[in-house]
């Protein structure tokens, strides 16, 4: 057997003995009840605080991000609006170029079912909400490059329930 | 030396000494941690006391020695402590199986088949983790010297591992 393999064996053997985590703070925990050692407990006591409230701070932003993004009553001039529109914006640059009309499709759907919202609680539309309604062609290129993709989209459900409905017929 | 020092000496020795002791009481871990506690406590009540021309490593060593040489003599008024010093005791404890693993139970026993310098001086430097720097303080010998027994020390282990490998097959 090689030396130098031997000693890797009896290093080996070394790191098994040694302390585990509960060994240190034990004997760190009885010194320090003696009073030969500084507190330790405060760093550690203020490393478990911080760690708590990043995780609470976790899951409430995404609770409310959630929230934000999927709730009816999350509305234009809301608290929880600008996440929403965070989030979409996000969503819109993270996607790969071909997806990017269809996200961008889903977004004025949720602008106009906001504006149909905010009628129905007959409060004012903001201006890009109002003109979505009644002017449609008016929006911006790439919104209605994303309408465009919307309405063909439509047309081809609509063709497709046509002709399965002749279908049908025959 | 001043008390305000000791949280460095702490932590400096800890895991040595924690070694030191953890080869010493079989690999029994909870007797391990309680021996070393009171070694650092022996340590702090004598630490202003402690002179720093003989050279820290070498004082808590001895503290350390002295220590479990009187447990055992509590525990077991009959062992001889000259034996418990200087030998390494494989652990007898179900729990921990990683130290008794079949293997390396072989080469625990072949160092205690080593003159009991040779087996000392392997001990403390591969399973405890002592420099030659401080194993010239703890032993009082040159580090060349240290340096040449300790190859001399493994060359003889290799030699006893494989005669037992022989008779065994």
């Amino acid at each position: 057997m090689l030396s130098w393999f031997l000693k890797y064996r009896l290093i080996r053997i070394q790191a098994r003995a040694n302390p585990r985590r509960e060994d240190e703070r034990f004997v760190h925990a009885a010194l320090e009840k003696a009073g030969f050692l500084p507190a330790r407990a405060s760093l550690y006591f203020a490393w478990r605080t911080a760690l708590a409230t990043t995780i609470v701070a976790v899951l409430l932003s995404s609770a409310a991000v959630s929230y934000a993004y999927a709730s009816d009553d999350v509305l234009p001039r809301t608290p929880l609006y600008s996440i929403r529109q965070t989030v979409e914006d996000v969503a819109e640059q993270m996607v790969p170029q071909n997806l990017k009309s269809r996200i961008q499709a889903q977004n004025v759907e949720r602008r106009i079912k906001e504006a149909h919202l905010l009628v129905a609680k007959k409060q004012p539309l903001p201006a890009f909400h109002r003109q979505l309604l009644l002017r449609p062609e008016r929006v911006s290129s790439t919104r209605a490059l994303a309408l465009e993709t919307m309405r063909q989209k439509r047309e081809g459900i609509k063709q497709a329930q046509a002709s399965s409905t002749q279908a049908l017929k025959k | 030396m001043e008390k305000r020092h000791f949280e460095t000496f702490y932590q400096r020795f800890f895991g040595r000494i924690y070694k030191f002791v953890f080869y010493r009481v079989g690999g029994n871990r909870e007797w391990a941690r309680d021996l070393t506690q009171d070694i650092f406590l022996k340590a702090f009540e004598a630490f202003e006391r402690y002179d720093p021309a003989r050279g820290e490593v070498a004082w808590i060593y001895t503290i350390a020695r002295n220590h479990i040489s009187n447990a055992y003599a509590k525990v077991r008024p009959t062992t001889d402590l000259e034996e418990v010093e200087d030998h390494i005791r494989v652990s007898t404890d179900a729990r921990e199986t990683s130290v008794t693993r079949d293997e390396e139970k072989r080469l625990l026993a072949a160092i205690l088949e080593l003159p009991s310098d040779d087996a000392q001086l392997i001990s403390m430097k591969y399973l405890e983790g002592w420099s030659f720097d401080e194993l010239v303080e703890i032993l009082g010998k040159k580090s060349g010297a240290l340096r040449v027994q300790a190859n001399r020390a493994m060359k003889k282990l290799r030699i006893i591992i494989l005669a037992k490998k022989r008779i065994s097959s």
